[in-house]
């Protein structure tokens, strides 16, 4: 079939379209699509079909929870006998970490490339499930009614496909830090040297805010103004004060006119909300739809989230 | 002759990027990001807000099933936007967002070449909103119609592939695309003044 003429109003929506073209905005979404393809990269498909039906089915957490009460029976069960100092024991709670090593290995992504970033280290933190730029997870198709076309069908694993496992990452407790009998395989020193020795150190700082601190303002994203978004949509305040500490404006907006604030009350996190207050953020300005955050907290049925505006006493 | 180049070096890259290199996935990343986004913004339309999702996962399709494309049976083009389309659509089954068929088809005629286009006469930010809201007021066949064929520079019969319908009704849709843009334009310009 013979294409139909060019017509001038081909011309007049492109022309348009120009206008509303940001070249920033292009730049900022192409960092964040080749990020999570990066971070896609890294987990081997192979992995991917075999773990994500594991832990993203409908009954993962009954998975995880399962493995979480084996794991604490374990404890209670051979730490007694460990202490003792039976070697076997402790050469079976020594398996078990490198078993969950050879999973976060799978998990840890190549190499970087100039073009591609270097995805994210694989290591689970205590925010790491609800990080909202890297989408990884695939929106059903099968249910699409659409017949695939004989002349140029998607591939099957296309129109059904499964979720990942970094869609939904285990539970913190499954991937993070092992029991203490797992990782403790030589006896405990002598009670002697143990009140000779001085006191451990307090609590480990949080491990995400503690990377992502150290990190130059660079390796965070191009845009951080996403990266202050998203945070805030998912209620991660530590890393929402930390962005705003390194002066990202309060009230950047993304493409639609919403910013941290709005992606806050939103996603009902009166905390970051309230921080975001604290920074300055406004109520009153305006997405490209004419809402402002005062009028979304309107649509949230939550006190505290009103309170943490100021709206509400 | 130029676009079968555009197609293999699509298909070099994807293979590339298959083999390892992720340059090559960045560089058929930016031939083709901005008609995608493009295509996926004024699909949604009014639910545009969920675009640089929906444009991310089909990029993250893209890099997880790139090792399945066939480029004997369809262009890497055909395959991106059948990706984006099928993404725009489940979108719209998950929130009920129906207004799919019009019954305007039935009724509207084509209309002749108007002649000099509304933005050479009034190059304004407004005209150019009124125009990008003319499109994404057109029902939804029509304009992932025009969208690919305009935006994304597809052919007729590419068109009908992805839509899984005839050459004769892409066309026949993208006719009526054009006529109905026309009609809210001209519209606009007399409530103008």
């Amino acid at each position: 079939m013979v294409d139909p003429t060019p017509d001038p109003i081909d011309q007049t929506y492109r022309d348009a379209e120009i206008l509303f073209t940001e070249q920033a905005e292009r730049s900022a979404r192409r960092a964040r699509v080749l990020a999570a393809v990066a971070r896609d990269r890294g987990l081997d498909p192979v992995e991917r079909q075999t773990l994500a039906p594991r832990f993203t089915s409908r009954y993962g957490w009954l998975v995880a929870a399962s493995v979480m009460v084996a794991s604490g029976y374990l404890v209670l069960r051979f730490l007694p006998m460990q202490q003792l100092g039976s070697p076997p024991i402790a050469q079976t709670g020594a398996v078990k970490p490198a078993q969950k090593n050879e999973m976060t290995a799978a998990l840890t992504p190549p190499a970087p490339v100039p073009d591609l970033p270097e995805p994210a280290p694989a290591v689970p933190t205590p925010n790491a499930s609800d990080r909202k730029p890297i989408v990884t997870h695939e929106r059903t198709a099968s249910s699409s009614k659409t017949a695939v076309s004989g002349a140029s069908p998607p591939p099957t694993a296309m129109i059904a496909p499964s979720p990942p496992i970094a869609a939904t990452p285990p539970p913190p407790a499954i991937a993070a830090a092992p029991p203490p009998a797992m990782v403790e395989a030589a006896p405990p020193p002598p009670m002697a040297a143990r009140l000779a020795a001085p006191p451990p150190p307090a609590a480990a700082p949080a491990p995400a805010l503690t990377t992502d601190a150290a990190k130059p303002m660079g390796e965070l994203g191009t845009n951080l103004g996403n990266e202050l978004r998203a945070a805030a949509r998912a209620g991660r305040t530590a890393e929402v004060q930390e962005l705003l500490d390194r002066h990202i404006p309060v009230d950047s907006a993304d493409t639609n006119g919403e910013t941290a604030l709005m992606k806050s009350v939103r996603a009902d996190q009166p905390a970051t909300a309230a921080l975001l207050i604290r920074y300055g953020a406004s109520l009153d300005k305006k997405n490209n739809a004419g809402f402002s955050a005062r009028d979304l907290a309107t649509q949230v049925d939550d006190p505290a989230l009103k309170r943490a505006l100021g709206l509400q006493p | 002759m130029g676009q079968d180049q555009a197609v293999d070096e699509d298909s070099e890259l994807l293979r590339a990027f298959v083999a390892g290199d992720r340059q090559a996935f960045a560089r058929l990343y930016d031939k083709h990001d901005q008609a995608c986004f493009q295509f996926i913004r004024r699909l949604l339309g009014s639910a545009g807000a969920d675009a640089e999702d929906l444009h991310q996962e089909s990029w993250l399709a893209v890099s997880r099933y790139a090792a399945s494309f066939d480029p004997r049976k369809a262009s890497f083009a055909a395959w991106l936007y059948t990706i984006a389309r099928r993404k725009v659509w489940d979108h719209f089954r998950k929130q009920k967002i129906m207004h799919l068929v019009s019954g305007q088809e039935d009724v509207m005629a084509e209309v002749p070449d108007p002649g000099p286009t509304p933005f050479q006469q009034t190059e304004s930010r407004e005209t150019a909103l009124a125009i990008v809201k003319a499109v994404e007021a057109l029902p939804l066949v029509q304009r992932e119609t025009f969208l690919l064929f305009v935006e994304c520079g597809l052919s007729l019969e590419k068109i009908a592939e992805i839509t899984e319908v005839s050459a004769e009704t892409s066309k026949s849709r993208l006719r009526y695309a054009r006529t109905s843009l026309r009609r809210l334009l001209s519209e606009r310009e007399a409530i103008d003044g």
